[in-house]
């Protein structure tokens, strides 16, 4: 099976990144008035953001196949990377993000985690957006076929799904 | 190459059992992290927490059904949705999670799970509906929802059960593979530190043999350098890598020139350079060894000033880092050579020496026995006149001294004779016990001068014995004068007895007792030895040459016998010798007595009336020839020398001719040679050399220029009598008309004793295969004898032997001709001679 991940070009990776920076600093307000749904609110100093699907496809798509410990076979994750939502949010690096489920589990993901290559908040599974009742919408999904070290119980502990909220702190 | 094997093998092995445990550490640590790993990723915290979670979970959605079930809002119902959708996923990854397979295993467990998918299945339609049905499901749903709380607990309590076995088998498999790769570790460090030992241990070894190693080669530099030889070592090029100081003294070079030059331009002369191109060239191509590793070779070499000298050489190959070298060990041996030809010239010049002295000897030997002989024949002449007892007196002592001094010409004559060849023995029959008695009676006033009783002591009637009178006498008188030498008032004892070693022998033993001083042990050996006088107190007050003993031992070794002393230093010394004498018979003797007394009776016709011309430089030798000549009956005609004799004999006939040889002017031998050849009225004429020039080679001149006989000089009227009667015999008989004999039945008694004589010592002669030229003369006179006593057939055949011994001389079958021609003589002799 070809490799399925697919590392975004230039241009899909810095146009959509330019046209989501211009969303973000047009407003949340602006998109409140649409029909979609809500899928993350971003919260920090002086941050927040009500982010759709569309947003977070503007902000960058990338797929990639692996196994969890939590399904059962071969599984396709498309969504955001983490590296492009960072960039997107103008985060440096000194601070983290505390990610939140709907069951209120919560989770510090470094931003050292914001690599290429690297986990992406998830939407579709194998194609298809992820319901609630199926560990969606968001779910933040590490390539662990990829990559020994994601097969760690620390990113199995920040490969948090149901993902709802993400605060930027200062660890 | 077993060596070799080996130093590579160790090491390689250790290299092996090193990378043998580096990949079972990889492996094992591989392992050890993949089960930590696993211990990590297994560790199900999370998942714990996650079954943990779901009763939460579950609580929260129970909850939430309850909240309500009182609570009208929207928002109440959407929260229980929201938390049915939050369950749901929890129990769908408990269903899922490879995490939990171990659980699920469980049949229990799995049962459970499906049982709570299936609740919440059966309650999506609700779920999923309108608020109202919602609302009014509520009770049942919770009712549901509280039936899984106790399913959910079981699965907990499951899981962690599972887990906490797992967690248990997860440790050991890790302590297990920390176990093997510490064992390995520690098989790794045993193995790495015996390797450090090992090298530790073989770098000590390697740091000890570079001592030894430096130590020998300081001990080789010391042994090459300190080398008398010089040492040059060449590689393959021929360029000199090394050389040593003594290389460096040989050749002149100093080493830092020699080092990296041609060896063939320093040190090969041009006349050697192709040779040793080509072997140079031969052995790189071929491999072939000409002189390398042949021990020592003699060459040429030149220095650094060119001079060219003769060296000794040994050259080998040998391996070295930079692959074969030539090592070559050089001596000058210029210097060696220089003393081995001096060597050589100083023996030369010793040879030439002993010649001279030889030749001085023998020269001085004639220059005074001629002197001599004219001083005694004077005195015998003198003693024949009428003198007063006073002036016989002084006669006698004149003759004695003068004997005596011509007895120590004879010993330096003796010995340059025994010494250039063969003493010529000449039998003749006599009395030993008388011969002893001659000695005591010629010998007695030097012994009394000393107060030594000199006397003879022998019980034993010997008898007459054949042997050389002469020699024997010589030898018994050096024995007694040497005894009477060192001994002072004290006895001389000589004495005689036939076959000493009772074995039937002809055997004669004489002894000559002394009570004189005696002679050392170590000493006694060397008294026979030349020129030895071993106290030279004694020497100083004894007069001799020293040659006396060795005089007599060599004639007695002449004479076939054997000579010893035995002596105590103190009380004396016994000399004795034994000779082989066989006994005479008595009319021999009787003859012999008559014949020696014939002379002295003055009757001897066969000699009258011959006409003899006589050769002689010296006035008083021939004036005492002519006197003794005129003694019996002949008349005389005198030469002075050559030339004179040559005119003479070709003026008129001679009977016979003495001819001395050293002669100024024209030598004996060429008058001799002239006489010969012309065909005068002498050319048959028997000519006597008179000579002191005894010597075998000079008798063969003698011969050879065509003499007939020889007479020692001194002349005594024995002698010449002797030489006349033998030369003239057959012209006696000749001028005799009634071919009768002209001489008395007596003396053709002798005649036939001494052809007997002669004819015996010439078989002899035959048998011992030499000394032809003696045979010659002995037939000569046997030839004489017979004509004498009127043999005519055993005449002619001595004559035809003697004739014959010039003609085969040198040739095949001479020896075997000359024997038939002897058994011929022999034959007729016995006819003839036995009958006559």
């Amino acid at each position: 099976m070809p490799v399925a991940f697919h590392p975004p070009s230039l241009v899909q990776r810095f146009l959509p990144m330019l046209c989501s920076l211009m969303i973000l600093a047009s407003g949340a307000q602006s998109r409140a008035d649409t029909t979609e749904d809500i899928l993350l609110s971003v919260t920090g100093p002086d941050i927040s953001h009500d982010l759709t699907r569309t947003d977070l496809e503007e902000i960058g798509i990338a797929s990639f196949q692996t196994s969890t410990i939590w399904t059962d076979g071969l599984q396709e994750f498309t969504g955001t990377p983490l590296n492009a939502f960072v960039a997107a949010l103008g985060l440096n690096d000194e601070l983290a993000l505390q990610a939140i489920a709907a069951n209120d589990y919560a989770v510090e993901v470094p931003l050292s985690d914001a690599v290429e290559d690297g986990p992406i908040i998830a939407f579709l599974r194998n194609g298809e957006p992820m319901t609630l009742r199926d560990n969606g919408p968001l779910w933040l999904v590490y390539p662990y076929d990829h990559n020994s070290d994601y097969q760690s119980e620390i990113i199995y502990a920040r490969s948090i799904w149901q993902l709802e909220r993400i605060v930027v702190i200062v660890p | 190459m077993h060596r070799d094997k080996r130093r590579f093998f160790v090491p390689t092995i250790v290299l092996a059992v090193i990378g043998a445990c580096v990949v079972g550490i990889w492996f094992l640590s591989a392992d050890a992290r993949r089960e930590i790993d696993a211990l990590a990723t297994a560790n199900a915290d999370s998942t714990q927490w996650s079954i943990a979670q779901t009763e939460v979970e579950l609580l929260t959605l129970e909850t939430a059904v309850l909240t309500a079930m009182h609570d009208n809002s929207q928002a109440a119902l959407r929260e229980v949705r929201r938390r049915f959708d939050v369950f749901y996923s929890r129990i769908r990854v408990l269903q899922r999670s490879q995490q939990l397979e171990r659980v699920r295993e469980e049949p229990e467990v799995a049962e459970t799970l499906e049982h709570a998918i299936m609740v919440l299945d059966n309650a999506l339609p609700l779920i999923d509906g309108p608020d109202a049905e919602l609302r009014a499901g509520l009770d049942d749903l919770e009712e549901q929802i509280a039936d899984l709380r106790n399913d959910l607990r079981f699965v907990t309590l499951e899981s962690v059960r599972v887990f906490a076995g797992l967690a248990g088998q997860q440790r050991e498999r890790v302590a297990s593979a920390l176990l093997d790769l510490a064992a390995l570790i520690v098989v790794l460090i045993l193995v790495l530190s015996t390797t450090v030992f090992a090298l530790v241990w073989s770098l000590r070894l390697g740091q000890r043999r570079t001592a030894e190693i430096a130590l020998a080669q300081s001990r080789q530099r010391t042994i090459v350098g300190t080398s008398i030889d010089g040492v040059l070592v060449v590689g393959r090029d021929g360029r000199v890598l090394d050389c040593n100081p003594a290389a460096e003294r040989i050749f002149g070079y100093a080493r830092e020139e020699a080092l990296g030059a041609r060896m063939a331009d320093l040190i090969i002369p041009d006349h050697l350079q192709k040779a040793h191109r080509q072997a140079m060239d031969e052995h790189l191509s071929t491999g072939r060894r000409r002189i390398l590793g042949k021990g020592l070779v003699q060459l040429e070499a030149k220095d650094k000033s060119g001079r060219i000298f003769p060296v000794e050489l040994s050259i080998d190959t040998a391996e070295s880092t930079e692959g074969e070298i030539f090592v070559s060990f050089i001596r000058d041996i210029s210097d060696r050579q220089h003393a081995e030809r001096e060597l050589v010239e100083a023996r030369d010049k010793a040879l030439a020496g002993e010649e001279a002295k030889a030749e001085f000897l023998a020269v001085m030997s004639h220059e005074m026995r001629t002197p001599l002989g004219g001083i005694l024949g004077g005195l015998e002449l003198l003693s024949g006149t009428d003198l007063t007892g006073r002036q016989k007196g002084f006669v006698d002592m004149m003759s004695r001294s003068g004997q005596l001094l011509l007895h120590h010409v004879n010993s330096v004559l003796d010995i340059s004779r025994d010494d250039a060849g063969k003493t010529v023995l000449r039998p003749e029959l006599f009395d030993p016990v008388e011969l002893l008695l001659d000695v005591v009676n010629s010998q007695g006033v030097a012994a009394e001068a000393k107060g030594n009783r000199l006397h003879v002591s022998t019980d034993d009637d010997l008898g007459p014995v054949i042997g050389d009178r002469t020699r024997l006498m010589q030898v018994i008188v050096n024995l007694v004068a040497n005894a009477i030498k060192f001994t002072r008032d004290g006895q001389i004892t000589l004495s005689a007895r036939r076959d000493p070693g009772g074995t039937g022998g002809t055997d004669v033993e004489f002894r000559v007792a002394d009570t004189g001083i005696g002679i050392a042990a170590e000493d006694q050996a060397r008294v026979f030895d030349d020129f030895v006088t071993l106290d030279t107190r004694y020497a100083r007050e004894v007069e001799g040459t020293g040659l006396g003993l060795g005089i007599a031992r060599r004639l007695v070794v002449a004479m076939g016998g054997e000579i010893g002393v035995v002596s105590q230093p103190g009380s004396g010394s016994e000399f004795w010798f034994r000779v082989p004498l066989p006994t005479g018979d008595a009319i021999a003797l009787d003859q012999d007595e008559a014949a020696a007394d014939g002379p002295e009776a003055g009757s001897v016709p066969s000699t009258s009336g011959l006409t003899v011309l006589i050769v002689e430089d010296n006035e008083i030798n021939r004036a005492v020839a002519v006197e003794m000549l005129t003694g019996i009956g002949c008349e005389t005609v005198q030469a002075s020398d050559g030339a004179e004799a040559q005119r003479l004999a070709g003026q008129r006939r001679f009977d016979l001719i003495l001819m001395d040889i050293s002669m100024p002017r024209i030598d004996g031998i060429s008058a001799t040679r002239q006489i010969r050849e012309t065909s005068g009225p002498n050319s048959l004429t028997p000519i006597i050399a008179v000579t002191a020039h005894a010597l075998p080679k000079d008798i063969e001149r003698f011969q050879q220029a065509g003499m007939t006989g020889v007479l020692i000089k001194p002349l005594t009227r024995k002698s010449l009598v002797d030489s006349v009667e033998q030369h003239c015999s057959r012209r006696v008989e000749l001028q005799d008309t009634g071919g009768e004999p002209a001489i008395s039945a007596e003396l053709v008694h002798r005649a036939v004793a001494e052809i007997a004589e002669h004819l015996s010592h010439m078989e002899n002669m035959i048998k011992e295969g030499h000394a032809f030229h003696d045979l010659a003369d002995r037939a000569h006179m046997a030839a004489g004898l017979a004509a004498v006593s009127g043999l005519a057939a055993l005449q002619e055949a001595f004559v035809t032997l003697e004739l014959a011994v010039a003609e085969l001389e040198g040739e095949e079958g001479e020896a075997d001709a000359l024997a038939e021609l002897l058994a011929e003589a022999r034959g007729l002799f016995r006819r003839e001679g036995q009958a006559g």
